[in-house]
């Protein structure tokens, strides 16, 4: 998705620490931000918990639970949001391994494997670049209806 | 042995907030975990023991962060009590990632060793749509009410525990 563009008159960038305790927050960001498409609950609990793995295999995966920047940005064309997670990690050797339903490298601490499923299932397109050592970007488009 | 009083009972500080858990009801268990005094309960998890029943009624969020926070209390008395079966209840959960399946599949392979079962109630729209993405129905039980599912494992009243 080159063709994103954070610099949209409307678009947001937000930048905090891999910390547990930022999972919330990065929740209520998207939530707050999606606002403006007036979403229903369900397209609104949907992009949250999308938002929710995304950020959490960032702390866990990409960071190791070590401290990291993690990126959000967010940005609107018409009713479609676009999101984008970064962060600047350990990457991803195989990401079409990594996407695969229930594959996890973290199975001894009960990592359900089960993130890029939620992404893919809850938004309407998901795409994963990552360069081994260098970071990993998730980029989700969900069209908000509204309802209507 | 002297007793400690009404004031540790579970049902007390239940508070209804466990739909069917309430002071009266044949559910009387020994409060296990730590009651945050500052009024943060809603955001808690909490857990309640009955015999070989653990009852974990979680908080608000279950996401990575909360369940990091509740997986080793959750294992810890299931091995000291030796428990046999748990119940999870959702009904103060607004929202729940993937974090909860972990912590759902983890209980369940842990009680399967010993012929114990993982039961869940009270998901709402939110936590039912990840329990559904995950396929988690195939394996746990469900229950819409949460007094008839403990009437199964504890037909009995316990006594308070001093």
């Amino acid at each position: 998705m080159n063709n994103f563009n954070m610099n949209t008159p409307d678009g947001i960038h937000v930048e905090f620490h891999a910390a547990g305790e930022n999972e919330s927050f990065a929740r209520m960001v998207i939530a707050a931000y999606v606002m403006r498409l007036n979403p229903t609950v369900t397209e609104l609990d949907d992009l949250k918990t999308a938002v929710s793995e995304a950020v959490t295999n960032s702390i866990v995966h990409g960071y190791g639970e070590r401290d990291g920047i993690i990126i959000l940005e967010a940005a609107t064309a018409g009713p479609e949001v676009t999101v984008r997670v970064l962060d600047f990690g350990v990457g991803i050797e195989d990401v079409e391994q990594a996407k695969q339903p229930l594959f996890t490298t973290a199975a001894s601490k009960e990592h359900s494997g089960m993130g890029f499923t939620v992404m893919e299932a809850f938004t309407d397109e998901l795409v994963v670049e990552s360069e081994k050592g260098e970071g990993t970007f998730v980029c989700m488009k969900k069209r908000i209806t509204g309802g209507n | 042995m002297q007793s400690r009083g009404r004031k540790n009972t579970a049902y007390m500080k239940n508070e209804g907030r466990t739909p069917g858990f309430t002071e009266g009801s044949f559910f009387v268990g020994r409060k296990m975990s730590n009651y945050d005094r500052k009024g943060r309960k809603k955001m808690e998890t909490k857990v309640f023991l009955a015999g070989d029943t653990l009852l974990v009624s979680f908080g608000e969020e279950l996401d990575h962060h909360q369940a990091g926070k509740i997986k080793g209390k959750i294992d810890r008395e299931i091995m000291v009590n030796r428990v046999k079966n748990v119940v999870m209840d959702f009904s103060a959960t607004k929202f729940m990632d993937s974090s909860g399946i972990g912590i759902v599949i983890g209980r369940y392979k842990l009680l399967r060793g010993v012929g114990g079962t993982v039961t869940i109630v009270h998901a709402g729209e939110q936590v039912k749509k990840v329990f559904e993405l995950a396929g988690i129905y195939e394996y746990v039980r469900t229950a819409d009410n949460i007094a008839g599912v403990l009437e199964k494992f504890a037909g009995r009243e316990l006594a308070e525990n001093s």
